[in-house]
């Protein structure tokens, strides 16, 4: 895989909470290839936000330990990497958007300013060139009279309009890869849709590799080359998204998709899948979603289903998968 | 936020209105000054004579209006005690009132905010623990007990420094340190609160994010939005630091407005002390609106509301 943008390997991690360990994400491998758009799912809790915050290593180093066989990012070492050098990959080869606009953006500080900072500091850009870029995106993003938002507080703009500056600006430094963490979700339902489809335009045009996080396996329909299912801090399954919707493997990606409404079929029956996701700090014996599955057997209970590549290139964690059984 | 700064102003005149107007009943409430003043064997002819010369006759609203046109025009009336203007009295006083605030309020603060900010980043570990608690003590310990001990080891032990007094720089030492160390105490859990709080805000992940310095993180984008609390703490602490610091100036001698009005109190003398509280509480305001001034330039939402 010499042509990943993202590359990971065998990720766990751990938050101290009070007196507790919080198994976030155990052994995780994925990769992205240039150009490739990854669709992470996975119900709340799943540790699909924790994957990717991994990637540059965004989270509390005091209370978080992350650990990987490897993990690189368009050829660097991320946990070898020194603070500076981790200053360096962020942003230029990895840029994000993240889910609440509102929350995300600075709230005394102007759009313009918050768009241009990072050119500045990346590309080395002066005060006037960024500020002249930072019109050019706000206008690529499709916010009307840029001249006049460009001096605005995020507070002064519409929900919809945060987030194409959230776009705006991840897109600033022209990453090699963007990792989207539901970026619709804070967003009113109209807006959610012209969101997706900018940021898809932009993918497009742009080449650039893209990871889309979401609860919202229709969406990912759309969108993704490829899906990744994530359940209680593993991969259960890792699929291109038409073998995945044709022929869910893992019993929860069948069942999630069971749950969301299909982009061909939107008023098939929806039914949620049974139980609640396990506590993420106990360390399960067997297979974590064992509770909740009509499949399960005696072996589940004992042993933790290692992903395996099946013939079709699909990886999947399971004992006994609806697909491909015969591996 | 012209409109802001206006209402603001409107609002500091209308304080400055009814803290004189409190202040004048009150002062009347108290006693009758001319029973102080008058000489021992004085006739009740004398003391009506010495009512009507000083206008104490005239009926209340009236001696409040004069009381107000003049005090606009910086006449605070004359102290019965001291045979000397009252605005006199406090402009002799007041130098040595602010260089006290002034040195404690700035070293309080080149104190409070780099270590709020230190301890803050060193979350969890020893340090953080032991300022942490060391501004506890310091808050609960009365301000003239830290006085006493200061003075005790640096004038009395140590004698490096003049136990009390006014007059070289040296002197200035022990009364600032102890104004400055309750303030600090205050500030600096203030300061690493704020920042702790800014720090785990979504918006210094996007920034982390973008790959800036770490120092741009720290100065830009959570610095400001962490004084926005601090600021309005400190003008409360200065305006504390100028109206209440005469338990520092009595221990330290310190010829300064808070010693004048303890006198005042004493003797009753209520020109002054009316013309210490009016200043005070115009102190008071014109912090608070520079409190304001501030906040606009810090938090430009302000200026939009
Ligand atoms: N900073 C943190 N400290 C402690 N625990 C955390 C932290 N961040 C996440 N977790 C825990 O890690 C687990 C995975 O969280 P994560 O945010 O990755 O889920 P997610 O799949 O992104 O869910 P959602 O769809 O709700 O965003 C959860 O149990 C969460 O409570
Ligand atoms: S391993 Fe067993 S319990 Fe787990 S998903 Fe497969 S069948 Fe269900
Ligand atoms: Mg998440």
């Amino acid at each position: 895989m010499s042509d990943a943008v993202l590359s990971v390997e065998g990720l766990s991690v751990d938050f101290a909470v009070g007196g507790s360990i919080i198994h976030a994400v155990r052994d995780v491998s994925l990769s992205v290839a240039q150009g490739e758009v990854l669709g992470l799912v996975g119900e709340s809790g799943s540790g699909k936000s924790v994957t990717m915050l991994s990637v540059v290593r965004l989270l509390d180093a005091r209370r978080t330990a992350i650990t990987a066989r490897a993990m690189s990012v368009d050829g660097h070492s991320i946990l070898d990497l020194r603070p500076r050098a981790l200053e360096d990959v962020r942003g230029p080869v990895v840029s994000y958007i993240f889910q609440d606009p509102l929350t995300a953006l600075n709230p005394l500080l102007t759009v313009g300013r918050q768009i241009s900072e990072g050119m500045r500091r990346h590309k080395g850009l002066s005060r006037t060139a960024a500020r002249a870029r930072a019109l050019d995106l706000l206008r690529r993003v499709g916010i009307p009279a840029p001249e006049l938002r460009i001096n605005q507080l995020p507070h002064q703009l519409s929900g919809g309009m945060r987030q194409r500056v959230m776009i705006a600006m991840a897109l600033a430094v022209e990453p090699k890869l963007l990792i989207a963490d539901e970026p619709t979700t804070a967003l009113d339902v109209t807006v959610q849709a012209e969101i997706v489809r900018l940021v898809q335009s932009i993918q497009r045009e742009q080449g650039m590799a893209m990871v889309w996080v979401t609860h919202d396996l229709a969406l990912l329909a759309r969108l993704a080359d490829r899906v990744v299912v994530m359940y209680a801090g593993r991969i259960v399954e890792d699929a291109l998204a038409e073998a995945l919707y044709d022929a869910p493997a893992h019993p929860y990606t069948a069942g999630l998709l069971a749950s969301t409404s299909r982009i061909d079929d939107p008023f098939s029956e929806q039914e949620p899948i049974p139980g609640a996701p396990p506590d993420p700090r106990v360390v399960h014996p067997g297979c974590s979603f064992a509770p909740r599955c009509s499949r399960a057997q005696a072996r589940c209970q004992g042993e933790v289903p290692a992903l395996e590549i099946k013939a079709d290139g699909r990886r999947v964690a399971c004992f006994y998968p609806l697909t491909g059984s015969q591996t | 936020m012209f409109s802001f700064l206006s209402k603001r102003f409107l609002q500091a005149l209308l304080v400055l209105l009814g803290v004189s107007f409190a202040t004048f009943i009150v002062g009347h409430l108290t006693g009758d000054p001319v029973e102080l003043m008058a000489r021992e064997n004085a006739t009740e002819q004398d003391k009506q004579d010495l009512r009507v010369y000083l206008g104490l006759d005239r009926p209340l609203e009236q001696q409040y209006f004069s009381f107000i046109v003049k005090a606009v025009q910086g006449d605070l009336g004359f102290s019965f005690v001291q045979q000397a203007k009252v605005s006199q009295l406090i402009a002799e006083r007041l130098p040595a009132t602010l260089q006290l605030a002034a040195a404690g309020f700035l070293l309080a603060l080149a104190i409070s905010i780099p270590l709020g900010i230190i301890i803050a980043l060193n979350r969890g570990t020893i340090w953080d623990f032991l300022v942490t608690t060391l501004a506890m003590a310091g808050q609960a310990a009365p301000g003239f007990w830290i006085g006493l001990m200061l003075v005790v080891l640096f004038a009395v032990h140590l004698k490096v420094l003049p136990v009390s007094g006014y007059g070289g720089a040296a002197y200035i030492v022990l009364p600032a340190i102890t104004l400055a160390l309750q303030s600090s105490a205050r500030l600096t859990r203030l300061v690493r609160a704020s920042m702790l709080e800014v720090l785990s805000a979504d918006y210094i992940r996007t920034a982390h994010s973008k790959g800036l310095r770490e120092r741009v993180v720290l100065f830009v984008h959570a610095f400001r939005g962490a004084m926005i609390p601090v600021v309005t703490m400190a003008g409360l602490e200065l305006a504390e630091l100028v109206s209440g610091a005469f338990i520092t100036e009595t221990i330290f001698a310190w010829p300064g407005i808070g010693r004048l009005a303890v006198t005042a109190v004493s003797q009753r003398d209520f020109p002054v002390i009316q013309g210490v509280v009016l200043m005070s509480a115009a102190f008071f305001v014109l912090i608070n609106f520079l409190v304001d001034v501030l906040y606009v330039v810090i938090d430009p939402r302000v200026k939009l509301k």
